[in-house]
């Protein structure tokens, strides 16, 4: 059941507060907390350091956001049928190697060669998925295993350097090129009139079938687009522009926002997650749904690997899928309001969560603030943000 | 015996002479047993690549009948501890030990020295136990190194706006390196002819964070820094990464460096980064290999190979350390020779097109 489906409900009179503010943070308001947080982690931050609320540093936001992101966005369908997939890490570094070796070695262009990372990863995301269907074994063991095969493919695949170094290939391109000022303001204005035209004919379908509508709901969040979009792509105008990087990442989330919420495979996305009896009751075949959620999974992974090589120019088997960089991408996912118990979420939330994360730790390296308080606040990140997203399934539980 | 050969005999000798190393530990073939040489990780790809294949070699030379087994602890202390219990109970003569985690390695110690096995700490090191020898670089050599590298670039500077990169915090070479690095460096900042504008400890050496430090560095100070110190390769080419990113790669100089990795010898010759510290993995396995082989024979190591004393916070243990060579663009050949990479590793990608490839291309 998706999270409109429970909004809709009115337990009888017991705690109409809470249940009403629960409707709204499941409904339009759903982005309402995440945004607050990064304002008012800007904010802090800020006040440490007025460099930070820079254009400089908003470019650098980006580009570190991206990667991590990648790896949200992947995450997001794979949440949403209710499962976990803990080799995105790992297949991002694996991928990367394919790709940095197929670019270097064989020689092959640089668009053949990102093709192919990313097929692999789809493949494996396959296998995986095949294999915890088949077997019914958990996901989450099941993925983390293959991670560690993963690792271990990567070093057999390296080369005896240990090292791929991409400076000075086309593939550089991803992560260090901007747009041109004059077209990303024709983006803009795209983008604007796109956004209108869609909620415009929301609009019409609203008012012909009968519903309560207002002409309210097109133009106040057209205007909101229009002045954050404005503001955000002027500011990346004063340092370099907006980077290609962030549009390989909002591109593919609107395209998923549009296939979860105006296709059948999206309802039954959604619908999976939360009651996947019912849905098998009624004749749908739930585990070719979570299989084609792993398969996303597994390209979104592997192609944040890529981007990720793009921009250290690199890969090795010490920065590449290592750190925390698995449970930086879990914690961007919950913490942009996608539940690790299924059927919530939204492609958006590895944008909003992958920008809360980054913004945090790109404050922390800022202030030089150390190892030891980058840790603990990543830590404590995940924790509060699983929590919160715990407290609030069981409160939908409790209204159904 | 004529004159003609007495003068062979004695050119002969004279020539042996000049060429037998300074110091020759002979072979010894009544050696017998196995000595096991557990690797650290499969990540820090030198010691897979080289240091283990270095020291079976090295081994084969000074006791032939000894057989060397190697065993990699996969990042995991208690992976690596249960090896090493698997060594003692499998009878090891000797175990020449990597630690996964040096701080974590006491157990391993304590085991050895119980079954008195001899226990050679090789490289990183192994803390709050009983070692037999301690060999390796010298992360203090590693950081003066870096730092006279530093200082040579920016010792008539006026306030030069400089970033510094240290290794991950707490662990070893962190320490050392830094400690060596502000030997040099302390004396520039008193003077006021550098000014440190942004410093910082790298999560595991980790490039990407590295990365995300420098662009961090440069949002603080607006793109006004002339140099980045960086403690070793990885952290380096993290911090040019971010430099190309924002259009300062070859205006910022990056300074310091360590291991010699082929990404940052290409990056070198490209005029992109100054130098690195190279680490010849060759002689410290060939020290390893000798103080091993004296431990074995129940021996005190001959002269000149312990040149040292390493605190590992349970005793002062004698110690070899190894000498470091600073290779920039005018010596990269020395790389070759001692046989860390060929010029075909190195001239790969655009650095192929540099005179120094150029120069080998056929080599």
């Amino acid at each position: 059941m998706s999270a409109e489906q429970v909004s809709g409900l009115s337990p009888s009179g017991r705690a109409p507060l809470v249940s009403r503010a629960a409707a709204l943070l499941a409904g339009d308001w759903r982005y309402v907390p995440i945004a607050t947080a990064i304002v008012l982690i800007w904010a802090f931050f800020a006040l440490q350091n007025p460099a930070y609320l820079t254009p400089r540093n908003l470019s650098n936001l980006c580009l570190q956001s991206v990667v991590t992101g990648l790896l949200a966005l992947g995450l997001v369908p794979v949440l949403l049928v209710g499962q976990i997939d803990m080799s995105v890490a790992a297949m991002s570094a694996v991928a990367a190697t394919i790709t940095g070796q197929l670019l270097l070695v064989e020689r092959v262009s640089v668009w053949l060669a990102i093709a192919a990372g990313v097929l692999f990863g789809g493949c494996v995301g396959f296998l995986q998925a095949r294999w915890i269907t088949w077997t019914g074994t958990p996901a989450f063991l099941v993925t983390f295993g293959v991670s560690l095969a993963l690792a271990a493919l990567q070093l057999h695949l390296l080369p005896v350097t240990g090292q791929i170094n991409l400076y000075g290939t086309d593939i550089v391109v991803l992560a260090g090129a901007y747009l041109p000022a004059g077209l990303s303001w024709a983006l803009v204005i795209f983008a604007v009139l796109a956004f209108a035209a869609f909620r415009l004919s929301a609009f019409v379908e609203s008012r012909d079938a009968g519903l309560e509508a207002s002409v309210r709901s097109v133009v106040l969040p057209t205007f909101l687009v229009m002045v954050g979009l404005a503001v955000v792509v002027g500011a990346l105008n004063m340092h370099n522009g907006v980077p290609i990087a962030l549009l390989l990442f909002v591109v593919p989330i609107i395209v998923l926002v549009y296939i979860g919420s105006h296709t059948k495979f999206g309802l039954y996305l959604y619908a999976t997650g939360g009651n996947p009896s019912a849905v098998a009751r009624a004749g749908i075949d739930v585990d070719r749904i979570r299989i084609a959620a792993f398969v996303i999974c597994g390209m979104f992974a592997a192609f944040g690997g890529i981007v990720g090589a793009s921009r250290l120019l690199g890969v090795s088997a010490q920065s590449s899928g290592m750190g925390t960089l698995l449970l930086e991408a879990i914690t961007a996912a919950v913490v942009g309001g996608t539940s690790l118990f299924g059927g919530r979420g939204s492609p958006w939330s590895a944008l909003f969560g992958a920008l809360a994360i980054t913004s945090i730790s790109n404050g922390i390296d800022l202030l030089g603030l150390g190892t030891e308080v980058k840790l603990a606040t990543q830590g404590l990140v995940l924790v509060l943000a699983t929590s919160v997203d715990s407290v609030a399934n069981k409160f939908a539980n409790d209204a159904r | 015996m004529t004159r003609l050969t007495k003068a062979l005999a004695a050119a002969f000798t004279a020539s042996c002479m000049a060429a037998a190393p300074a110091l020759a530990t002979d072979s010894d073939p009544s050696l017998t047993g196995t000595v096991y040489f557990m690797l650290p990780n499969f990540t820090t790809v030198r010691f897979v690549q080289k240091d283990g294949p270095d020291f079976v070699a090295a081994m084969k030379k000074y006791a032939p009948n000894v057989k060397v087994e190697l065993v990699n602890g996969e990042s995991n202390p208690g992976e690596q501890q249960a090896q090493a219990e698997a060594a003692i109970t499998g009878g090891a003569k000797a175990i020449v030990l990597t630690a996964a985690d040096p701080s974590l390695a006491s157990s391993i110690l304590f085991a050895a020295d119980k079954a008195k096995v001899p226990l050679i700490a090789y490289e990183h090191e192994a803390s709050g136990g009983p070692l037999t020898y301690y060999t390796g670089f010298g992360a203090l050599k590693a950081g003066q190194a870096q730092g006279k590298n530093a200082v040579a670039a920016l010792s008539d500077g006026n306030a030069t706006p400089v970033a510094r990169l240290y290794g991950n915090t707490g662990d070893f070479w962190q320490r050392a390196t830094k400690q060596g690095q502000d030997e040099m460096l302390d004396p520039l900042i008193k003077a006021g002819k550098i000014k440190i504008v942004c410093e910082d400890y790298v999560p595991n050496w980790n490039p990407s964070e590295a990365q995300r430090i420098i662009e961090q560095c440069l949002t603080k100070t607006n793109g006004a820094i002339s140099a980045i110190v960086a403690s070793n390769d990885g952290t380096a080419e993290g911090a040019l990464a971010a430099l190309v990113s924002q259009g300062l790669a070859g205006k910022v100089k990056i300074l310091g460096g360590c291991d010699a990795n082929v990404t940052t010898l290409q990056n070198i010759l490209l005029g992109l980064q100054n130098g690195t510290v190279l680490k010849d993995y060759s002689t410290l396995a060939d020290d390893a290999a000798r103080l091993v082989v004296a431990a074995l024979q129940n021996k005190k190591p001959e002269d000149g190979v312990v040149n040292g004393e390493f605190d590992n916070g349970f005793a002062k243990v004698p110690a070899s350390f190894a000498d470091v060579t600073m290779i920039d663009k005018s010596n990269v050949g020395d790389v070759v020779k001692a046989g860390v990479w060929s010029w075909k590793d190195i001239c790969a990608g655009p650095a192929a097109k540099t005179p120094e490839c150029a120069a080998h291309a056929s080599d």
